[in-house]
C-alpha cells in the first residue's frame, strides 16, 4: 500500500488508456469513467470500463444485472481489496437499489427451525458477539475466459476475486436462537434480489455442518465500512474458503430445512464433477456432479505484466498473492525459467488462513532475453497447483500454475 | 450528578450504535446498459430485443466465446422460459435461436 491515493488513481487512469485525460484537470469522473475500454487476453475479450455506484471504474462483464471485474493492478496495491474495487456478481436483474437499514429484517424459519425468529439489523449488532475475519471471496467462474477449449457463461478474467476484512456475527449463534430440530439437514439463504418473472430466484444452501462452522458470518461491515450496495448492503453471508456463490447478498431469509434444497442455483447450476480431480476430459460431461465447495489453491504474480521489459543485471522485487480454501498457505515456489527450477518465495504478513498471503522474491535477470516467471503455492495440507489446467464444463475452479513472460534488455 | 447521567446516556447511545441512529435509506442509481445487440435482418433480432434484452443486458450474448454453437443458444433460450419464466411464446424460440446463433454463434456448427 505504498502508493498514495493520487498515484493509485493515476495508475488506474493509465490502465484505462486515459493517461492524457488525467493531465487535463477538470475532467469529470463520469466523463472518463464511461469511456474506457479493456481487452481481456482471450478471444472476444473486449470490455468497457465503467464506474457503478460506490465503485471506481471496473471491467464490465455485464451491465444489467451488473457483473464487474476488478482490474488486476488492484491486487498489486495491497492484500486487502478496497471496497470500491471489489468485484460484483449478480444473477437476476431485480436488484435492490434502496434499502433502509433501520427497518431491515432478517427472518429465520423453515420446517426444521424449532423457534422461528426475526432479527432487525440492530438486534444482530447488539445481541450477539461480533467477530472479524479476513477472507477471500472468489467467483466460482473466476478466470473462466482462459478455459481451453472455451466454455460458455460469464467470461471473466482473473479479477473476480477479492480479499476483505469482514465484521459480523457467527451464523451458528443466530441459528442457535432458532433451535434447530434433529431433522435439520440444510440451511437455505435468500437475499432481497429477485428474479424479474419469479422463476430462478437466487437461493443457496449449505449443509447444517457447513452452516454451523464458526467462521461462517452474517457480516455488516467490509474493511471497516458499510458493505457497498452492490456487494450486499446491509448484510451479507460470508462463507470463508468457499466460492462466492454461497456469499448471499442483502441476506433477508434463512430457512432451516429437513431436506436437500434443489433450487436452480444449487441444481443444476454451480455443480462440479464429483470425482477427485474435479475435472473431466475436455469437451465431455461428468457422470455425476456435486455442489461446488471450497477454493482450490491459487497464486498470482501481481507486479509483472505479460511482455514487460526489465533491465538486465538489476534486482527487482517481484510480488504476488496466494490463497486456498482455508488451510492457509505454507509455501510459495517461484521459477524464472518456466518451471524447470524453483525456489521458495518470502511470505508476507499472515492475516489468517482465509486471506490472500503476499509473497515476494528478488529477481535479477543475469542475461538479456525472455524469462518465464511462475509461482506455485502449497497449502498446509501440502496441496499445490497443477502444471496443466484441468477442465470442467462450467468453467469453475481454475487454478493452473500461472506464468508471465518478461524480457530483460 | 445530572452531568454524570447525561454522560451515561451518551455512553449508552454510543454503545448501542446503529440501534439509535436515524439514517436515511441508502439509495443508488444504476447506469444504463453499455451494449446493444448487433442489428440483423433476421426476424429474431426484433424478438431478441423485446424478449431477451428487456430482462438482461446484451453482453450476456455478446461476450460468449467464439465456439458457442447453436445448441448453446437453444439451451439458453429455452432455459429463460423454463427456469426464469420469461414471458415469450414458444413459437418465438426458433427465430431467437436463429438470430443468436447466426450473430454470436460458432460458424462451425
Amino acid at each position: 500500500m505504498a502508493l498514495s491515493p493520487h498515484a493509485s488513481k493515476r495508475r488506474r487512469l493509465l490502465a484505462a488508456g486515459l493517461g492524457a485525460a488525467a493531465g487535463l484537470g477538470g475532467v469529470g469522473r463520469a466523463a472518463w469513467a464511461q469511456s474506457g475500454t479493456f481487452e481481456q487476453p482471450f478471444a472476444n475479450g473486449e470490455r468497457r470500463l465503467a464506474a457503478y455506484p460506490e465503485k471506481r471504474p471496473m471491467i464490465v462483464t455485464t451491465s444489467r444485472p451488473p457483473q464487474l471485474e476488478t482490474p488486476f493492478d488492484v491486487f498489486n496495491d495491497g492484500i486487502i481489496t478496497p471496497n470500491d474495487a471489489f468485484f460484483v456478481r449478480y444473477h437476476n436483474a431485480g436488484i435492490p437499489t434502496s434499502i433502509d437499514a433501520d427497518t431491515y429484517v432478517i427472518k429465520i424459519g423453515g420446517n426444521a427451525a424449532g423457534k422461528p425468529l426475526e432479527l432487525r439489523l440492530a438486534d444482530l449488532k447488539t445481541r450477539f458477539k461480533p467477530v472479524e475475519i479476513v477472507a477471500v471471496n472468489q467467483c466460482s467462474g473466476n478466470s473462466r475466459g482462459f478455459f481451453n477449449p472455451r466454455v460458455t457463461g460469464g467470461q471473466s478474467g482473473n479479477g473476480t476475486m477479492g480479499n476483505a476484512r469482514w465484521l459480523g456475527v457467527p451464523l451458528k449463534d443466530v441459528l442457535a436462537r432458532a433451535e434447530l430440530k434433529n431433522s435439520a439437514k440444510q440451511v437455505t439463504f435468500d437475499g432481497l434480489d429477485t428474479a424479474i418473472f419469479g422463476g430462478g430466484d437466487f437461493v443457496k444452501a449449505l449443509n447444517v455442518d457447513q452452516a454451523m462452522n464458526p467462521d461462517v458470518l452474517i457480516a455488516w461491515q467490509m474493511n471497516g465500512a458499510d458493505i457497498p450496495m452492490l456487494n450486499g448492503y446491509p448484510v451479507k453471508l460470508v462463507v470463508p474458503g468457499y466460492y462466492g456463490t454461497y456469499w448471499v447478498k442483502h441476506l433477508s431469509q434463512i430457512n432451516v430445512i429437513d431436506s436437500e434444497f434443489d433450487g436452480f442455483w444449487m441444481k443444476p447450476a454451480y455443480r462440479v464433477p464429483d470425482n477427485d480431480c474435479v475435472c473431466v476430459a475436455p469437451g465431455t460431461a461428468p457422470a455425476a456432479t456435486r455442489p461446488i465447495g471450497r477454493f482450490t489453491v491459487r497464486s498470482f504474480i501481481t507486479s509483472l505484466k505479460e511482455g514487460q521489459r526489465i533491465r538486465t543485471g538489476n534486482s527487482t522485487v517481484v510480488r504476488g498473492i496466494a490463497f486456498d480454501g482455508g488451510k492457509g498457505i505454507r509455501d510459495v515456489g517461484v521459477s524464472i525459467d518456466g518451471g524447470q527450477t524453483w525456489k521458495s518465495a518470502f511470505l508476507g504478513e499472515d492475516l489468517g488462513r482465509y486471506s490472500f498471503r503476499e509473497f515476494t522474491f528478488a529477481f535479477t535477470p543475469e542475461r538479456a532475453g525472455v524469462y518465464e516467471v511462475r509461482s506455485c503455492a502449497w497449502n498446509r495440507d501440502g496441496v499445490g497447483q497443477p502444471t496443466t489446467a484441468v477442465w470442467q464444463p462450467s468453467g469453475y475452479m481454475r487454478n493452473v500454475i500461472e506464468s508471465v513472460k518478461v524480457t530483460a534488455v | 450528578m445530572q452531568k454524570t447521567i447525561r454522560l451515561a446516556l451518551v455512553v449508552a447511545a454510543l454503545a448501542s450504535g446503529a440501534a439509535l441512529s436515524v439514517a436515511a435509506p441508502k439509495t443508488i442509481t444504476l447506469p444504463p446498459d453499455g451494449a446493444t445487440l448487433r442489428p440483423s435482418p433476421l426476424p429474431g433480432y426484433a424478438k431478441a430485443q423485446a424478449d431477451c434484452v428487456s430482462c438482461h443486458s446484451a453482453e450476456y450474448m455478446i461476450m460468449q466465446p467464439p465456439n458457442a454453437g447453436r445448441p448453446y443458444w437453444e439451451a439458453m433460450t429455452k432455459r429463460m422460459k423454463a427456469v426464469f419464466k420469461a414471458p415469450f411464446d414458444d413459437a418465438d424460440v426458433p427465430a431467437i435461436v436463429d438470430y443468436l446463433a447466426a450473430t454470436y454463434g460458432s460458424k462451425t456448427p
